[in-house]
């Protein structure tokens, strides 16, 4: 190695934290400074009456009210959490012995809190370390305003009042930026009539449906136009839409209350959330598959999909779905996985490129290229069908009925005919109406011993039971059943070139298809991102998650494919004793939102052609990648202001440096509002900073995920104070939340819906437990509309016990007069009892009856997909196909990707350390790992000389110098250090995401004048998100147009040896 | 970062030598992607000795762990064991931050970690992760590498230090005693004291041999004392599992008492295989290992520490 060589890789060590210039005052200094982070509080927090051991003598104890119960946030699991408090301080985080995630199986609901004490569940190391994500010395207690340009890491602290008087009334607010006016809220706070709302919008839909013009739309509702972004595109809404919420990690009852603000009170349309990032094309696929036929269309289907029955499968395929560290649940499923598999109950069978922890455990890896999940599968479906593996008897039934006779809960459209276009490829199916059959618009066909025959989908009493390979002309209708058009796509190609595509061998497909045919039902295709994040996400998980599954009829059955047993009706619904829905005048937003979720071009008012000037999303919606570059082209318009609720699209998303150069133009998002603990890479670009409650300090209904069998109810509620500086809103005294921000603004704008009578006759809403105790009684109310599975009342013992363990929390935020009055003494004891267990679920042995899953799904499944079918690519003007199929990766336009000669395919892996973006605090961790690693094969490292601990920078074709720019010449270098492995596939290279900080207490920051020195050890390691492909139309990150996952796994880098470690 | 068991609780690169040429057998990087490679099951002669695995046991073996210690301390004179399966260890150090959480420790040390080693067997990559922690050795080299009463045997098989002697050159000696680099002198550090607020919970009080102790810097009488596991005794004497023991989201652990007849240690280990650390040295240890494997897990032998 040359000296040059060494002096660049001394320059560039992945340790440093980014070159921001500072100087670095001690530390004596800095803490005279009285900063405003977390901590500064303490001596105030110092409780006046303790719980937990208050004293050295005598020994260690476990008493009851030393715990309270909640749930987890270091990822999106919610596992149930038990969280020991000493002294007013949580100190150990444990599994709740009662919680469906964190014990299995978990012991019964109605053991009393005393005797749970001393029964500790499982939870993961990053649950362990929840500790110190609240105990975070970079955590943000004040307003922080910032003081210099956008990103510039200058802020100044400021009352909490100004900063809302500032948001909703504007002004010149940012003198450094000229003389500018900022927008703020109450002007866009435009239109507030629910009814002008509900009859535009009506209107605005006649307009799409070519019944009304424009013209008519400004005539009849001249007096409002004032109102409206654009009165000559009605369709974009009134200006309340050009108020942004988006949001990151945002759960149940804190989902309620600001959707509560954003929709139904500010009436804006742009809620979004992140969606995508994660498993988008998941989400999607799952919701048209489980659309269901009205009205001539598909509606109904939830943003949802489906997982193992965990605990009962006999073959489990996990498919881009790293299971052990991530994937919806360590502590639910590696139980459940690890017996399985220790008892041979349980077989596994892993396709990923990389050889995850699961793959250690597993009969057979294979090690796919990457994107090329649907090329394997379709082999599978080829052989599968070839050799008449699939459930012949499950996929004739058309129908309810004839779903019913053979004891299967669901059923498929796979014998139901389509009509096949002049171009070979499917259209909509036929309804029997076409060809004299009758019945109405959700009447289809199939054909039954080869003659047609009608029927409806959820009839429960005319069994029909159809042809499953059908190819034929009827009435002069050519038409295929689905299963046939699926059998043609698998049929385009032999099994080796499937194969081929996928890098793997014909020998391959064929073992795995006939294990996985050699189950009965308890055989499942389980997926996750490494399937998704492609831009051929959305068939990649049609042909796996889908077109496998329903092959084998496995759904609703123990030991196959889960919907999941969903949560209470926390909000309320029959028989509940709290609606909380319940709203003086409540806004239904319309108008065209700045994502186009669920929004077709051709039918807006700004169709011009193909391509749209950035994809709309017809079959999706929280398509995180596209809200803040749709502002930066103002496209479908402007907007006025953004609010970032936990969120870091700039670190989370792949390509998220793109992002930068918008959140800094202050033209493009003219109000920028972060809701934080910390200031984190994307809200280091706020205008305003509002500190947030921690996940240990605050209210949220986590709720569930598909492969949680059971009914689950878990609650986030305070364990411990917040250092957050306590605010007055409506009267009452709280710390400083993202609830306080909207209630504070609700209060300035007298918005119906918050303050009191904010719930109109049914009670106030002026503090947060007005609104989720009401939603913790709904769930002591239980499962039935009646009152018979309400919740025992809490004994005297277990009133003590809460009581006790509450002692430490101040008045602003435990108070039980205050408490026991927002549900009433019927409710109180009752809802005590839930807050004592964490919440509320099914016990064990109610998951299943029988041979199926209690909570079934117990509906239609698509393996066609009409209306996608029926459905035109915005960029392309294409018909999107309608059946799992085999599609290249592609940009925008349909274009190939283009990557130079790059020769290694970038893909980022889960550690079970880390969470994204936020667990770099979390010390304990680091321990483990204090950095991560560029993973090389070992091949591949042979190739380029590279060894253990050698320095590589990462170069890509959108991104040639290898670096994050974050403005102002501050740059973080995409550098991090070897780790050669036998455990990835040649040509692929992949890092753990969640370490590479530059923000979160990496970098300085300069507050009232005083500069916080960073903390080197968050800034190790390498985060390569901004290595991933721009799209070179959109000029933003990479994405699926079709189920809208942004695009992690599809990008090619070079990789260059800059230095060796130095140990 | 110079602690010496620092380099375990790190993953290891692996030695790819016998890697390479089993790829090198196959023809060559490209015989990677014929993929889905099967284990090579019974092919090591090894593995063939290893009796077929029992059953698993069944039911919630928290619940049934918790109810037998606690039946253990009120009626008998419990034998404390701890039983390791790593064939259902991922590896994922939930142990290994719930011990540092429970018994407050500083950087880079803990007393529990788990190693996790990539071992060159065969075409496909073979991952063992092995928890280890002290191993409450009936003849402990630490307990004869110092003055006596410093290191006690307790009645219950737990090898417990007197913290305000076992200090200096005498921590140092007990240090270097153990095989199995399980003894930790404390430094005294904190994670949060060089930050720009320290953080309350790294002042907390912990019951740890037999006293109230704290790591606040100043207030503390640990720096320099020596430490280890102890089977999270606080916890165990007050009716609760050790901290790594619960939290295990593998169940990988089972602990409980050798003396009560039927309980779920002697249960599982009837009729095993077990592997025990330094067999050689008759260390006597109280935490022994499966030996066997799963049909898909190599089952374990020295490599997982010593190749």
């Amino acid at each position: 190695m040359s000296n040059e060589a060494d002096r660049d890789s001394a320059l560039l060590q992945p340790n440093e934290p980014p070159e921001i210039q500072a100087e670095i005052p001690n530390r004596r200094e800095f803490l005279a400074s009285g900063a405003l982070l977390g901590g500064t509080c303490l001596a105030a927090l110092a409780p006046t009456v303790s719980s937990g051991q208050t004293t050295t003598a005598g020994n260690f104890e476990i008493r009851a009210s030393d715990f309270i119960y909640t749930t987890c946030l270091q990822c999106n699991t919610g596992c149930e959490i038990k969280v020991r408090v000493q002294n007013g301080v949580a100190v150990k985080i444990d599994g709740n012995p009662y919680g469906p995630r964190s014990m299995d199986p978990h012991i019964n609901w109605n053991t009393p809190a005393a005797q749970a004490a001393k029964i500790n569940g499982m939870i993961c190391p990053k649950g362990q370390s929840g500790i110190q994500s609240n105990y975070d010395p970079y955590r943000v207690v004040k307003v922080l305003k910032r003081a210099g340009k956008r990103g510039e890491g200058k802020w100044i602290t400021i009352p909490f009042d100004r900063a809302i008087d500032e948001i909703v009334n504007g002004g010149v607010l940012f003198p450094q930026d000229g003389d500018s006016r900022v927008t703020g809220l109450r002007e866009l706070y435009a239109l507030r009539d629910p009814r002008v709302y509900s009859a535009m919008a009506a209107d605005v839909a006649a307009i799409q449906a070519r019944r009304m013009t424009v013209a008519e739309f400004k005539e009849k509702h001249r007096e409002n136009l004032d109102k409206l972004i654009d009165p000559d595109h009605p369709d974009f809404g009134p200006k309340n839409n050009q108020f942004v919420f988006n949001w990151g990690r945002l759960k149940g009852g804190r989902s309620d209350f600001f959707l509560r603000f954003v929709r139904d009170s500010f009436g804006s349309v742009n809620a979004h959330g992140h969606t995508t990032v994660c498993q988008g094309s998941i989400y999607f696929a799952g919701k048209s598959m489980a659309d269901q036929p009205v009205g001539g269309g598909w509606t109904g289907g939830a943003k949802a999909y489906w997982m193992a029955d965990t605990a009962h499968a006999e073959f489990i395929i996990y498919w881009g779905a790293n299971v052990l560290e991530g994937n919806y649940g360590p502590p639910l499923k590696v139980p459940k996985i690890m017996r399985g598999l220790a008892s041979k109950r349980l077989k596994v069978a892993v396709i990923d490129p990389r050889y995850s922890k699961i793959a250690a455990k597993a009969w057979r890896w294979f090690p796919i290229k990457p994107g090329e999940d649907a090329a394997f599968a379709l082999g599978m479906v080829r052989w599968i069908i070839e050799n008449e593996r699939y459930d012949h008897r499950y996929l004739e039934n058309c129908n309810r009925a004839a779903a019913v006779a053979d004891g299967e809960p669901t059923w498929s459209n796979g014998a139901w005919l389509v009509k096949i276009r002049p171009d070979g490829t499917g259209g909509a199916f036929l309804r029997a109406s076409e060809i004299g059959l009758g019945g109405d618009a959700d009447t289809f066909v199939c054909l039954s011993g080869g003659r047609p025959v009608a029927f409806k989908s959820d009839d429960a009493t005319n069994p029909v039971h159809g042809d499953l390979f059908v190819d034929t002309t009827v009435n002069g209708i050519r038409v295929k059943s689905a299963l046939q058009l699926l059998f043609e796509e698998s049929a385009k190609k032999s099994i080796a070139e499937w194969a081929a595509i996928a890098g793997l061998a014909a020998s391959d497909i064929i073992t795995l298809a006939r294990e996985f045919t050699s189950h009965g039902k308890r055989a499942v295709v389980e997926i996750h991102r490494g399937v998704s994040q492609h831009t051929n996400g959305f068939y990649n998980v049609l042909a796996t998650m889908g077109a496998l599954n329903l092959l084998i009829g496995n759904v609703d059955w123990k030991g196959g494919l889960v919907y999941g047993g969903g949560a209470y009706g926390e909000t309320g619904g029959t028989g509940r004793p709290f609606q909380l829905g319940d709203h003086p005048a409540k806004i239904t937003p319309f108008g065209i939102d700045i994502i186009r979720g669920g929004a077709s071009y051709e039918r807006s008012t700004i169709f011009s052609g193909y391509p749209a000037k950035r994809p709309w999303y017809p079959l999706a919606s929280d398509v995180y990648q596209e809200v803040i570059p749709s502002a930066g082209d103002a496209y479908p318009y402007p907007i006025k202001v953004l609010f970032l609720y936990m969120g870091s699209p700039v670190y989370a998303l792949p390509a998220g440096h793109s992002l930068i150069p918008t959140l800094m133009d202050t033209k493009k998002i003219p109000l920028f509002v972060c809701s934080d603990i910390v200031i984190g890479e994307t809200t280091q670009y706020a205008d305003y900073i509002f500190p947030d409650l921690t996940f240990l300090e605050r209210w949220e209904f986590h709720r569930t995920h598909p492969s949680i069998v059971h009914r689950v109810s878990p609650v986030r509620q305070p364990v411990v104070a917040s250092p957050n500086e306590t605010v007055r809103v409506f009267n009452e005294e709280m710390p400083l939340s993202m609830e306080a921000v909207f209630l504070a603004i609700a209060e300035r704008l007298q918005m119906p819906g918050f303050g009191p009578r904010g719930f109109g006759a049914s009670g106030d809403l002026t503090r947060p437990e007005d609104f989720y105790l009401r939603m913790v009684a709904n769930v002591a109310h239980g499962d039935s509309s009646t009152t018979a599975d309400v919740c025992p009342d809490a004994s005297e013992e277990e009133m003590q016990i809460f009581r006790e363990a509450r002692k430490h929390l101040p008045k602003t935020v435990f108070d039980e007069e205050r408490w026991s009055a927002v549900v009433g003494p019927n409710w109180w004891k009752k809802v005590v009892y839930v807050l004592n267990r964490g919440g509320r679920w099914w016990s064990y042995e109610q998951g299943w009856t029988g041979e199926k899953v209690r909570a079934q799904f117990g509906r239609l499944v698509n393996l066609y997909q009409e209306k996608a079918a029926t459905t035109r690519n915005s960029m392309t003007g294409e018909f999107l196909p309608g059946i799992a199929t085999y599609l290249p990766q592609t940009d925008s336009l349909g274009r190939p990707l283009q990557h130079g000669d790059a020769p290694f395919t970038l893909i980022t892996n889960r550690n079970m350390l880390a969470c994204k973006t936020r667990t770099i605090s979390n010390y304990w961790l680091l321990d483990v790992l204090p950095e991560n690693f560029v993973e090389v094969s070992t091949v591949d490292a042979r190739r380029l000389g590279l060894e253990d601990g050698d320095l590589v920078s990462l170069t890509s074709a959108s991104n040639p110098a290898g670096r994050w720019d974050l403005g102002y010449g501050n740059f973080k270098p995409l550098i991090g250090r070897v780790r050669v492995t036998s455990r990835i596939r040649p040509g692929v290279v992949t890092f753990e995401l969640g370490w590479g900080h530059w923000a979160y207490g990496a970098s300085a920051q300069m507050i009232d004048g005083k500069l916080i020195p960073p903390d080197p050890r968050r800034a190790t390691g390498i985060h390569a998100n901004s290595a991933m492909t721009v799209d070179p139309y959109t000029r933003s990150p990479l994405s699926d147009v079709v189920g809208g996952s942004a695009v992690f796994y599809d990008t090619k880098v070079y990789l260059q040896k800059v230095g060796r470690a130095s140990g | 970062m110079n602690d010496p068991n620092r380099e375990n609780i790190q993953e290891k690169a692996t030695p790819r030598r016998l890697f390479l040429q089993a790829l090198a057998a196959v023809g060559s990087g490209a015989a990677l992607a014929t993929g889905g490679m099967e284990l090579l099951d019974g092919t090591s002669a090894q593995a063939a000795e290893i009796p077929p695995p029992l059953t698993e046991p069944v039911g919630n073996l928290l619940v049934r762990m918790q109810r037998e210690l606690e039946q253990s301390l009120s009626t008998g004179r419990p034998q404390w064991l701890m039983v390791v399966d790593t064939r259902k260890c991922i590896g994922c150090d939930a142990c290994t931050i719930a011990c540092k959480a429970e018994n407050p420790t500083g950087p880079g040390v803990g007393f529990r970690r788990v190693i996790k080693r990539e071992l060159p067997v065969g075409p496909r990559p073979w991952v063992i992760f092995k928890p280890i922690n002290c191993l409450q050795c009936d003849d402990a080299p630490c307990a004869k590498a110092v003055p006596q009463g410093m290191i006690r045997k307790r009645p219950d098989g737990i090898v417990e230090f007197d913290s305000d002697r076992l200090r200096g050159a005498y921590a140092q000696a007990a240090m270097r005693a153990c095989p199995l680099n399980q003894i930790h002198v404390d430094d005294g550090k904190t994670y949060t004291y060089d930050t720009p607020q320290p953080q309350e919970y790294e002042e907390r009080l912990f019951f740890e041999n037999g006293k109230w102790q704290t790591r606040k810097p100043r207030a503390s009488q640990l720096p320099d004392s020596a430490r280890k596991c102890n089977f999270c005794s606080h916890l165990v004497e007050a009716g609760a599992l050790p901290a790594c023991v619960s939290t295990c989201i593998g169940g990988v652990m089972y602990f409980g008492d050798a003396n009560l007849r039927g309980s779920l240690v002697n249960e599982v280990t009837q009729g095993r295989r077990i592997f025990k650390h330094h067999n050689d040295m008759g260390l006597k240890p109280r935490v022994i290992y499966f030996e066997e494997s799963m049909p898909d897990t190599p089952h374990l032998d020295c490599n997982a520490c010593h190749y």
